[in-house]
């Protein structure tokens, strides 16, 4: 058994939360709001630290006078608390916004879009490339939102949707088996960092 | 109440239960199940094994502690057998923890001298701004982490010498638990400059990898904890995944015999009443 | 002049842009009516809401755990239509929100909503309230929520991860109807098992502009329609080829 403070607090946390599985309980309640404090708090120190390593550094230290314009826009942010110029802070908003658009249209358009329809262009000679070609389509026909779904067009789209609740089942197997990673990773810092039951 | 209702209406405290003890039993006594290894495993472990002592890797850790059960034993097994080969790793993080992860894994190598710090291996620390970050790095790696986690000088660190771009990387390796993750690194990264990319992901996160692996952006993909366990095993070095595998086989055994008995349940109180009424 | 390997790109771009900006425009001219068919799990909203408002209890609401993402403006959208038939039925709403930047473009959008519908005293400081930036520590919070008010409702439309099973199991807990909207692809899963209804993937985008009836946001979905025909022509007409060896549509994507 660990003779570590810090890991008794570890285990004990850990069975505040698993309490919840029983019922809601003040345990577990006090566990959630020191949870979400201690997050608060560490959201805060990293916060801390970007300001000085991405802002105050580079302009006081390295005398990086472009960096001028982002801090500006970060305190823009917050004239949202002043209301006269509230509507200041939706300047640096809407560069972030446009920004991330702009950085995304590229990236999405290329790998999301170009290289998937590359990658779907298929000779229908096996099987498995039929499957994958009507399937994409199938699937496609389903997210046609213009037109009612009636007739073949109808049973196209249900095939499309049960390709997707496929998916789904496959995607549901795999959340399982993550989640019991995570128990598994719970329960061996309980067995083992903390009681020391197993080796590690 | 029929059997079949009652069969429906487990108390989900007995099924918590029954997990629980399912998990816990083949960590205590393990059972030793065999284990087979899926292609994109092998396809990742391919790829490391072309490297030779010298080349560079870079990691990047994007997870958080609350992922890190299912996603950290790959960083550990992989940085192990990149270390074991002679080769130099970088990491750097898009998410806030990741620098602690990467702390992690180097000390024990710094601390016995097997690793010299800004030579074989460097903690770049974590950069904000999530995709564009992403994409800020890839394109400039020294210019977007001029200071390691430490607050040292990065471009006259010997690890970091002639890396203009992450294409000066031999390889680059993603473990990541949500976003930003592998489809930023798709996106913003590897479709621009035609990186080699690699990916361990926890495996919530495989299906929406898998277009990527199978249109050949991401070379190979490691799934979750049985990711880190074959990987462990294909390199030789047994550790707390493959350790895990037992007690996650008999959490599937479990779990798949709820959705019998919860369906077979279904169907037959279903067929009841109808008998009732004959 | 421009790049090898992004000139097909560039005409794509191009071509989205422009089909698009067309159909917005003319959808604002008010020439073209763009017609979107009807979505299921929308009408569900109104029925939790109403169920909510018989029940006594308020209606829990969450944009996700991203921050400024298509599905974050669609699941706020969905917020802003919540926040009405909240005015309308007299029921309260608690927004959980987990993205700092997210928080005061929620707030002022539920402010608008009530004052919209006449009823400005129904915004309380604490109807929008920011948990936690670290996942597990909003997860952990909007579970607390969901089963101190003991919500009658609860949705959730936007981005989310390993915590939409804690979420909507929380809220199958205390007996809420649930809807929720994803493009999370490993959390429709679990949505479709643990909801009342699910909005799937495109469903999400084309929920906030089926609600709003805005024309520019109906007018983008109609441009969208046409490519989305146009893609799938030419992935019929690339494979089609392809069978016969000729590589031509898929070389085309190179150049």
């Amino acid at each position: 058994m660990s003779t570590d403070p810090w890991i008794w607090i570890m285990g004990l946390l850990m069975l505040g939360i698993f309490s919840f599985l029983i019922k809601e309980n003040p345990f577990y309640r006090w566990v959630e709001h020191v949870y979400v404090g201690a997050a608060a708090g560490y959201g805060l120190s990293m916060g801390y630290n970007n300001i000085i390593n991405q802002a105050w550094d580079p302009l006081v230290v390295q005398g990086k006078l472009i960096y001028i314009i982002p801090i500006i826009l970060g305190i823009m942010a917050y004239a949202r608390f002043i209301k006269p110029i509230s509507w200041l802070s939706r300047w640096p908003m809407a560069i972030i916004s446009g920004a991330g658009a702009g950085n995304a249209l590229y990236g999405a358009t290329n790998s999301s879009l170009v290289a998937q329809v590359k990658a779907n262009l298929l000779p229908l000679n096996s099987f498995n490339n039929i499957f994958m070609v009507v399937g994409v389509l199938a699937v496609m026909v389903y997210f046609l939102f213009s037109r009612d779904q009636k007739g073949p067009v109808k049973h196209f789209a249900s095939g499309g949707r049960m390709l997707l609740m496929v998916t789904f089942g496959v995607s549901f197997g795999n959340v399982i088996m993550g989640r019991i990673s995570l128990l598994l990773g719970a329960l061996q810092s309980i067995f083992g960092k903390w009681l020391g039951i197993i080796s590690l | 109440m029929s059997f079949w209702d009652k069969m429906q209406k487990i108390d989900r405290r007995i099924i918590y239960a029954l997990l629980v003890i399912v998990v816990a039993f083949p960590l205590i006594r393990p059972l030793g199940l065999p284990l087979s290894y899926s292609d994109t495993t092998l396809k990742f472990f391919d790829e490391i094994e072309k490297l030779q002592p010298g080349d560079r890797v870079l990691i990047s850790l994007d997870y958080a502690p609350s992922g890190a059960a299912d996603v950290h034993p790959q960083t550990v097994a992989v940085s192990k057998h990149l270390i074991q080969k002679g080769v130099k790793i970088a990491f750097v993080s898009f998410w806030e923890a990741g620098p602690m992860f990467a702390e992690q894994i180097m000390q024990p190598y710094l601390d016995s001298g097997e690793l010299v710090y800004g030579e074989d291996v460097v903690n770049l620390g974590y950069i904000p701004g999530a995709n564009s970050a992403i994409r800020s790095f890839g394109f400039d790696c020294v210019g977007s982490a001029p200071k390691d986690l430490n607050g040292k000088d990065t471009a006259s660190m010997p690890i970091m010498q002639g890396i203009k771009d992450c294409r000066d990387f031999d390889v680059v390796i993603d473990f990541v638990m949500g976003s930003p993750g592998t489809a930023a690194w798709v996106q913003q990264v590897q479709g621009p400059l035609g990186i080699n990319l690699l990916v361990g992901s926890v495996v919530v996160e495989v299906p929406a990898s898998m277009p990527f692996v199978q249109a050949g952006q991401v070379k190979g993909l490691l799934q979750g904890l049985r990711g880190a366990a074959e990987y462990e095993l294909l390199s030789g070095s047994a550790g707390i995944a493959a350790a895990g595998m037992d007690a996650q086989s008999l959490g599937h055994l479990l779990i798949i015999g709820s959705i019998l008995v919860g369906n077979v349940a279904y169907f037959m109180s279903k067929k009841q009443p109808k008998n009732n009424k004959q | 002049m421009i790049k090898e390997g992004t000139r097909t790109l560039l005409a794509i771009v191009l071509l989205f842009a422009g089909v698009s900006y067309y159909f917005i425009t003319q959808t604002l001219k008010g020439k073209i009516k763009p017609y979107l068919r009807r979505i299921a799990g929308l009408d569900a909203i109104e029925e939790a809401v109403g169920r909510a408002t018989e029940m006594g209890r308020p209606i829990h609401f969450s944009p996700g755990m991203d921050g400024f993402c298509a599905e974050t403006f669609a699941g706020l959208s969905v917020l802003e239509y919540v926040t009405e038939l909240s005015a309308r039925y007299n029921t309260d709403l608690i927004v959980s929100i987990r993205v700092a930047t997210v928080f005061p473009v929620a707030q002022e959008m539920v402010r608008q909503a009530y004052l919209t519908a006449g009823k400005p005293d129904m915004f309380k400081e604490d109807t929008v309230r920011y948990l936690s930036g670290e996942q597990f520590a909003y997860a952990a919070g909007a579970m607390g929520i969901l089963h101190r008010y003991q919500c009658a409702g609860n949705i959730m439309m936007g981005v989310f991860y390993a915590e939409s099973m804690l979420l909507s199991e929380s809220g199958a807990q205390v007996g809420a109807m649930q809807v929720a909207g994803t493009a999370s692809l490993a959390q429709i899963a679990f949505f479709v098992a643990a909801c009342d209804y699910t909005l799937i993937g495109e469903e999400l985008y084309v929920a906030g502009a089926y609600l709003s009836q805005d024309p520019q946001r109906l007018g983008s979905i109609a441009g969208q329609e046409y490519l989305k025909m146009f893609v799938m022509a030419y992935l019929v007409l690339g494979s089609i080829l392809a069978t016969g060896g000729v590589n031509f549509l898929q070389d085309l994507l190179s150049k």
